[in-house]
């Protein structure tokens, strides 16, 4: 299957007063056409900043490098004004906070017909049916007197619903949804995460999924990265990722994640994660706290190792 | 909302009531008396001796004969129906006649240099918010800074001294003609100009830092989208707040610029009552001026209300 999204040995360096931070320090997926991929890690891993590298939502004291191949065309060597036709319309975002994502002095109808209007897209009558339409889609009810209520009527998870129905009016290619549930209750996190899945399954639509949570990840996404200090450790389809994970980082986070019934206990990963400023560009940016630490980890940059076609893990216990 | 506004309007008329007794008190206690200093200033005596029966003639028209306790009471009933009396200057016609004739001379004047400072003031803050630290954004800081701290007079003094004396762009003096207007105006801009420019900037600053503004980004706005549309809305509630006052400030303010200028407005008949120590025109002045500033902040905070959908919706919900 051709892929919509190629990502290849992408480098987001921020060029700060007390030195460059390398947030994300080349990594390289692919993302086909009606799947969800998944990027774990935990914060300060690079998984938001290599996301808003596609966006190009950066600082200006941003540098990327490398390649995203978005249908066909590398979108680092896109203007500003070409990059804003590509935003919201046809790669969207969803954001960690519904909180604070929407303008509380605009009504919500409004919030959600801008993609539209913004592209040229729809007459504003158009637009307005389209909006309440979405806003049905994502199970709001009432949506006719919703459209024109204001956020701060809205609770969290309705706000997060109208986020979607926001991000997904123009019917973009591609969703990315950055921990779309981390502040949200746990009943809630479920239905918008199935949300989600349904509304991409009727349409057909693309998902990378940004989240610090395995098991989020495992239910949702066909494919799964894991990322730890700006760089890729392992990548799988799901199904290979849950038989045969590998990475000793991987083995740590399945260690440390909760299993009801389980009477297993639970192996958090030792010490903290890495300083980006500090971090030095050869050796596994996992080394000083793995368990199977060897010599060479710390002056070698770990080896690409397929596992199979789909599963890649860079390690050296694998050589 | 009626409950609100009763119980402001209820404050007001408290609050006025001491600015009044303080007034009276202060002027009571202050050294010198009328009668005195008309001689001494405009018929140019040194004897400032009057006839006693002169004296207690006059004494007797102004209700001075009576107890202190009891002219204040008489001023307190006469002011709750905006009946001033003549003042000691102006024995044939009345204060509160005096007030209507020269304070829309003011008002004027203050309309103009708010209208001017926020024609000037509001682009530059976008601007240098948009251009924050660079030097666009530090030239605009330091010029409003300069306007802040300058008083209004001393700005009218280098005004006069380049645009009229050295330039001979308007006439330095005078009243009647629109060309007269520009000085005074001028002078009184500088102020509000350097501090809706800096308040302006803080608050556009402090809104496009808003994860919604991130939002827009995403959703594919431009400059105008993004900053004209969805933050300088939210950026402009706030800064009623700060042009309210000023536009009341500077009305009583145009005391200096209108001395300056000699300008027949409110602010000039105050300065001249004051050191004439014509009591009845200070009393009345000063308790209009502060109805003024009460006023406008209250018509300030209802307007406010009404732009922020959070206030005006759940004011609504309260009956």
């Amino acid at each position: 299957m051709e892929y919509l999204l190629e990502v290849k040995d992408l480098k987001t360096h921020f060029y700060t007063k007390k030195g460059v931070i390398k947030s994300v320090n080349g990594i390289s997926y692919g993302l086909k056409r009606g799947q969800t991929l998944s990027i774990v890690g935990e914060s300060g891993s690079g998984k938001s900043v290599s996301v808003l590298s596609i966006m190009r939502l950066l600082p200006t004291y941003a540098k990327v490098d490398g390649e995203i191949i978005f249908e066909g065309n590398n979108l680092l060597n896109y203007d500003d004004r070409k990059m804003k036709k590509i935003r919201g319309n046809h790669i969207s975002m969803i954001f960690q906070d519904p909180m604070s994502s929407l303008n509380p002095t605009v009504k919500i109808g409004q919030q959600i017909m801008e993609p539209l209007l913004w592209h040229h897209k729809a007459s504003k009558r158009e637009a307005r049916q389209k909006a309440i339409q979405m806003l049905t889609e994502v199970g709001i009810p009432s949506a006719k007197e919703r459209f024109d209520q204001y956020p701060f009527e809205f609770s969290g998870g309705m706000r997060q619903r109208v986020m979607i129905a926001m991000a997904l009016i123009s019917e973009p290619e591609l969703l990315i949804a950055d921990e779309p549930t981390t502040s949200l209750d746990v009943t809630v996190q479920a239905q918008i995460l199935q949300l989600i899945r349904k509304i991409q399954e009727r349409r057909g639509t693309s998902v990378i999924l940004i989240t610090h949570n395995l098991a989020v990840a495992t239910m949702v996404s066909d494919y799964i990265v894991v990322m730890y200090g700006g760089r890729i450790v392992e990548k799988a389809t799901t199904k290979e990722f849950l038989k045969n994970p590998l990475h000793p980082y991987t083995l740590g986070l399945l260690n440390s994640t909760p299993i009801l019934k389980s009477r297993k206990s639970l192996n958090p990963i030792p010490g903290q994660p890495p300083d980006l400023r500090k971090l030095k560009d050869v050796g596994c940016p996992f080394a000083k706290r793995c368990s199977k630490k060897m010599p060479r980890c710390e002056v070698e940059n770990p080896p690409e190792i397929k596992v199979s076609n789909t599963h890649n893990v860079y390690c050296w216990l694998y050589v | 909302m009626l409950k609100y506004v009763v119980k402001r309007i209820g404050f007001i008329i408290i609050a006025l009531f001491f600015v009044s007794l303080i007034t009276f008190i202060l002027i009571k206690s202050a050294p010198g008396n009328y009668v005195e200093t008309e001689r001494l200033l405009s018929q140019n005596v040194t004897d400032v001796t009057v006839p006693p029966e002169v004296k207690a003639a006059w004494e007797k028209a102004y209700h001075l004969d009576k107890p202190a306790w009891q002219q204040f009471l008489i001023f307190i009933a006469n002011a709750a129906r905006f009946e001033f009396g003549p003042s000691f200057q102006y024995p044939s016609t009345t204060i509160e006649k005096i007030i209507m004739r020269t304070f829309p001379i003011s008002f004027r004047l203050a309309v103009m240099a708010i209208g001017l400072a926020l024609i000037i003031g509001i682009p530059l803050g976008i601007i240098a918010a948009f251009k924050k630290d660079t030097i666009v954004d530090r030239i605009a800081i330091l010029l409003s800074m300069i306007g802040t701290s300058l008083p209004n007079y001393v700005m009218a003094v280098f005004l006069i001294y380049i645009l009229a004396l050295e330039l001979h762009l308007v006439p330095s003096i005078g009243w009647g003609e629109p060309k007269h207007y520009v000085l005074p105006v001028l002078s009184l801009a500088i102020g509000p100009i350097g501090s809706i420019t800096r308040y302006m900037r803080a608050s556009l600053v402090e809104t496009l830092n808003r994860e919604y503004i991130r939002v827009a980004w995403a959703k594919g706005g431009g400059f105008r989208e993004v900053v004209l549309k969805h933050a300088l809305r939210n950026s402009l509630i706030p800064l009623i707040t700060v042009v309210g006052p000023q536009l009341a400030y500077l009305t009583v303010g145009t005391v200096f610029v209108e001395n300056l200028f000699n300008i027949p407005g409110l602010g000039k008949f105050y300065a001249t009552a004051a050191i004439y120590r014509d009591y009845p025109m200070v009393m009345g002045t000063t308790v209009f001026f502060a109805t003024i500033v009460m006023l406008t902040n209250f018509i300030v905070d209802i307007i406010y209300g009404i732009l922020d959908p959070r206030i005006r919706k759940r004011s609504m919900m309260e009956g």
